[in-house]
């Protein structure tokens, strides 16, 4: 078993009715993703979220995160006009192959 | 009465740099963030669309065709990087922010935010603030500094919107590891964007 799954397993069988932060962002994060929560869970992260303004504050920024890369990494960088030569030139080349 | 017939996408290899290089070397740059290999991957894709035109049947747009064989060629690339990352093994493991630097291992109640690195108030007033460029500057900065599966999986993820279960069978991960790098990718990306940004 990975480090990264003994993580997980920690996740999974120490999880009661109550939550600490550590699995509360865990869970938000999948819910965040539409991913369909047991009852159980449901309860333990609603309730701690009621009480944890910490896990608020991720929750929000989390949301932020999202919007933020959604925004600044689909932005217009235009290709060098030399390198559109050049593949320009490529390209007709492997086209006069065929 | 007849169905009306669809005009059938074509393909026009000689009008592909005037008409879609800027837009693939910008979806390209966007995800890779560096000129050269988005350069690369863009020249890769227009020689493999050649390749392969005689199978195009025209369902696609000529721009949705291309953008797929690039995404192919991107997510190549993340597992190829994934697989055989560039950091050597002492800078991904500093790269990697256990969980105890977030939360208590110790102590009466486990697994609570640790004060120092717990979640701050963002104060930001409106969208504005997340469009400026020293903001994407340093968003780059810090997904830069994930470990590269984390970086792969999260650009899947957020970038590319792409299903869990999509992102596990390509990079070839469990479930259970994805939401753990998922989960800790977002921790270390958070710390960071209040460090360097909201702070600064």
């Amino acid at each position: 078993m990975s480090s990264e799954e003994k993580n997980t397993t920690y996740f999974s069988t120490s999880m009661g009715w109550t939550l600490c932060c550590k699995q509360a962002t865990y869970l938000l994060l999948k819910k965040e993703e539409k991913q369909v929560l047991s009852r159980k869970e449901e309860f333990a992260l609603k309730f701690h979220m009621s009480m944890c303004k910490l896990c608020r504050a991720f929750k929000i920024q989390s949301a932020i995160m999202n919007e933020a890369i959604k925004q600044n990494l689909q932005q217009l960088v235009l290709m060098p006009q030399v390198e559109k030569e050049n593949l320009k030139t490529l390209i007709n080349s492997e086209l006069n192959k065929y | 009465m007849s169905e009306p017939t669809s005009v059938a996408n074509v393909l026009n290899p000689e009008k592909w740099i005037d008409s879609h290089a800027d837009y693939l070397y910008s979806f390209a740059y966007n995800r890779v963030n560096d000129s050269e290999t988005a350069k690369d991957l863009v020249q890769e894709t227009f020689l493999s669309a050649l390749k392969a035109r005689d199978g195009f049947k025209g369902e696609a747009s000529e721009k949705t065709w291309l953008v797929s064989i690039l995404k192919r060629k991107i997510i190549d690339l993340y597992r190829k990087n994934a697989a055989h990352p560039q950091q050597s093994f002492e800078e991904s493991k500093q790269y990697k922010v256990a969980y105890s630097h977030y939360f208590t291992e110790t102590g009466f109640i486990k697994g609570e935010w640790n004060k120092a690195n717990a979640p701050k108030p963002w104060n930001i007033s409106d969208k504005s603030n997340i469009e400026q460029k020293e903001f994407k500057q340093i968003l780059t900065a810090c997904l830069s500094k994930l470990p590269k599966m984390w970086s792969a999986v999260f650009s899947l993820k957020y970038l590319e919107e792409e299903e869990s279960e999509t992102i596990c069978k390509e990079l070839e991960i469990t479930s259970s590891n994805y939401w753990v790098i998922i989960h800790r990718a977002k921790l270390q990306m958070r710390e960071c964007l209040e460090k360097n940004w909201i702070k600064a």
